[in-house]
């Protein structure tokens, strides 16, 4: 009996067309939606550092330091000279800014609502100001740049002041700009970006359950004339849903796979994982999909219900999971935690994340455990709430 | 008007969804409004970092370093932390729910006064982040003075010293903001969310309502039912666009109400973004009717209704701004409406109130009902093809 309702429903499933699309061809074009949208964005991060645009005015007179032979003050822009320094880079030295020069405020204000500069730095005499269009990192980076040569002046002053036979020495310490820090690597450095492929996967399997809800229609004496003929029969009723059951999961893990591989080689994004524990991870979200949906079936009466229920469950866990707004998952695991070891979406796309940028850790166990919990909850208690149902043989 | 009573009272039936779709946008328009708009434009304020600070030296060094950090950056620290902790952090970095991780390891004084402080001092940061940049520069500045002072002589304490007030008075550098009115603005950053839930509310219900009108039974009955065909699509449409504004209102209700309790009191360009919702309004029942032609089940409606818009919403700048996308993207969302709807957005932003309404922002609506009028086109000649051959 099994193995007859299995192929049955294999065959029941894959012949609805609606199935198909939702499961197979809608995760198929957000994939594509996704890396047109952003696919860039995992091989180049936009937050990267980029070399700032910024701009130089200066007014009046520059500092004077001394006087020639024939009168005249010597004038220099020290300032002037430091950014152009730091606008040239080389070997030792990173660029950090772009520098370019206006002849009036007017033209720089301009170039920076023209966004052809983050900032310029005017320098009225000696008084160094900046200017800038809002707060920001790169905004930021300019006002260090200011301050860390106002810092360095105090300092040579002070220690001329206080330890005269130490100046040159200072001098020199001080165009020695070391770097103190390293980084700590950890894990594979995935993109915050692929988070979005996750939480579409985790919404995949999460369709899954229209699979098992259409599933149980013809099995609801209450819904159909098919289900008051299948409660009515001496057949066992458990193993008719647990052999539906595996239908519905190896035709949804077959789409995830599919949806899988089309990201990996059409696509062109990588997982960070081996692709064979990515698909065991597929069935896994498949099976869970499949749980929740026989769930929905055997609680909710009304086709309505039954349509909607599992649209609002996918949509509202993927979305907690990242679908939209891709930190979600991590402000969730921040303020209230509980969420996320209980959203079958969240639980799902964490077991992705974490083989793909840790490796098979504990946490990773702990998900994959969470799955089967939550698989088996389900099932237990779509079984317990069938089992009650008794119609008489008349 | 029994048509338009018959159809108002239907739409009943997806409240549920409505609430799905309401909730959505009620609580991440307003988390995305929040983390693109910045807090006081008008006095500048540096860029004020997540930080925590795992030290477990917890040196008068190390103890310099953070109170340093903490001048500027909103600092956590920490004296120790378990792998799953750190696994933890680096998450929140990659998520960018923090900044920056600095990791003090014990013997990093020592080290760091005899001049190597390899392996004793470390930070996570995301990627090649460039507020990771910044803070790895300031920190690197930071200790580049402190052995400054500690190499000209003076003691720990006084280059501590030293250098927090060479740092405090470089503080008071003048940095100031240049006014510019047309910046995005939290109302912006609503109707630019809102379009994903408008849209899917017009083309789910109006695609919903209409696929069950074309079911053979409920046809029929309408068929041989008493009323004109004009009373009948006329009280049709009116029941259509009853629901459609009801919808668009709603939606800039919430907008509004947002905005004023965030303190926005400048409403001047709020005209301009409902005239610009209400042209996209039209596009979502022009998809509805189009879909309603292809499809015969309500989760039809629905999968069809989800890929369009989603993979719209993508493409068009509504969830990731324009400014992220390919040129090869842009210019095929040329051809969908809602790229046309956020163009529309983006105008109202960077212009003045009283330059808005122009030929720009004219094409910009003509074009958003073009497409609606082509969809609806599109929908009619399905149907008259399908009757035509019986399909």
């Amino acid at each position: 009996m099994f193995s007859h309702i299995f192929f049955y429903q294999l065959k029941n499933i894959s012949r609805k067309f609606w199935i198909i699309g939702w499961n197979l061809l809608f995760p198929l074009v957000l994939a594509t939606a996704f890396h047109f949208g952003f696919g860039s964005m995992i091989k180049d991060d936009p937050n990267t550092f980029h070399i700032v645009p910024a701009g130089y005015v200066t007014l009046g007179d520059y500092e004077t330091e001394g006087m020639q032979e024939d009168g005249t003050l010597i004038h220099t822009d020290p300032y002037g000279e430091m950014l152009e320094s730091i606008s040239g880079g080389d070997e030792e030295k990173k660029q950090i800014i772009l520098l370019t020069r206006y002849a009036s405020e007017k033209e720089a204000n301009q170039a920076i609502l023209d966004q052809e500069i983050k900032g310029y730095y005017l320098n009225d005499g000696g008084e160094i100001s900046l200017k800038v269009l809002s707060t920001g990192t790169d905004s930021t980076i300019l006002s260090q740049i200011m301050k860390q040569y106002k810092t360095s002046r105090s300092m040579l002053e002070r220690i001329a002041k206080d330890h005269p036979d130490k100046l040159s020495e200072a001098i020199s310490a001080l165009s020695d700009q070391n770097e103190y820090l390293e980084q700590h690597t950890f894990g594979n450095g995935v993109s915050q970006y692929l988070q979005y492929f996750f939480a579409l996967l985790a919404m995949s399997s999460l369709f899954g359950s229209w699979i098992s809800t259409e599933m149980m229609y013809p099995m609801c004496a209450n819904i159909s004339d098919c289900g008051k003929r299948f409660e009515s029969a001496p057949g066992n009723r458990i193993v008719a849903v647990l052999a539906g059951t595996l239908a519905g999961t190896l035709l949804q893990g077959i789409s995830n796979i599919i949806v899988v591989l089309y990201i990996q080689y059409v696509l062109q994004i990588s997982f960070g994982a081996a692709l064979v524990d990515i698909c065991l991870i597929m069935f896994l979200g498949s099976a869970l999909g499949i749980g929740f949906g026989v769930f929905f079936g055997s609680v909710f009466k009304k086709e309505n219900a039954r349509v909607m229920m599992p649209l609002a469950f996918s949509m509202v866990c993927s979305f907690m999971s990242g679908l939209m707004v891709g930190f979600m998952k991590q402000v969730v695991e921040d303020h209230v935690p509980i969420l996320n070891r209980i959203n079958p979406a969240s639980v799902f796309t964490d077991s992705l994340y974490v083989i793909s940028n840790y490796g098979k850790t504990d946490r990773f166990y702990t998900d994959v455990m969470i799955m089967l919990l939550m698989i088996a909850l389900t099932l237990g208690v779509s079984a317990c709430i069938l089992r009650r149902r008794n119609y008489a043989s008349i | 008007m029994p048509v338009f009573k018959a159809v108002i009272k239907s739409l009943k039936e997806y409240r549920s969804m409505f609430i799905v779709y309401f909730m959505i946008f009620a609580v991440f328009g307003p988390m995305q409004a929040n983390a693109q708009i910045g807090k006081n434009e008008k006095m500048f304020s540096e860029s004020s970092l997540r930080v925590t600070v795992i030290d477990q030296d917890d040196s008068e060094l190390s103890r310099g370093l953070t109170d340093y950090l903490e001048t500027n950056e909103e600092v956590e620290v920490l004296r120790t932390v378990s792998d799953r902790e750190l696994q933890n952090l680096n998450d929140d970095v990659n998520f960018e729910q923090k900044d920056y991780v600095l990791l003090i390891d014990q013997g990093f004084e020592d080290k760091l006064l005899k001049g190597d402080t390899k392996d004793s001092i470390q930070y996570i940061k995301n990627g090649q982040s460039a507020s990771g940049y910044l803070m790895t520069e300031k920190i690197d500045t930071y200790l580049n003075y402190l052995m400054v002072y500690l190499k000209s002589g003076y003691d720990e304490s006084s280059a501590i010293r030293n250098t927090a007030e060479d740092m405090k008075e470089a503080d008071e550098s003048q940095v100031s903001i240049l006014e510019n009115p047309n910046m995005e603005d939290r109302m912006s950053v609503l109707f630019r969310f809102d379009a994903y839930s408008m849209m899917m509310m017009l083309i789910v219900f109006s695609g919903s309502l209409l696929t069950a009108l074309k079911k053979k039974d409920i046809a029929a009955r309408i068929r041989v039912g008493g009323t004109s065909f004009r009373r009948r699509y006329g009280e049709l449409i009116l029941a259509l666009l009853t629901m459609a504004v009801g919808v668009t209102v709603l939606l800039i209700g919430f907008t509004v109400l947002d905005s004023l309790v965030h303190g926005v009191t400048d409403f001047t360009k709020l005209p301009y973004y409902v005239i610009n919702a209400f042209a996209a309004m039209f596009v979502g029942i022009g998809i509805g009717y189009f879909v309603s032609t292809i499809a015969k089940e309500d989760t039809v409606v629905n999968m069809i209704a989800n890929m369009i818009n989603l993979s719209m919403c993508f493409l068009c700048g509504v969830f990731v701004g324009l400014e992220y996308l390919s040129d090869a993207v842009i210019r095929v969302a040329h051809f969908m409406p809602l790229y046309w709807y956020i163009m529309g957005n983006q105008w109202i932003v960077s212009t003045t109130a009283s330059e808005i309404m122009s030929t720009t922002f004219a094409t910009q609506l003509g074009l958003q009902l073009l497409f609606a009028a082509a969809f609806f086109m599109a929908g009619l000649i399905i149907s008259k093809k399908k009757e035509v051959y019986n399909v």
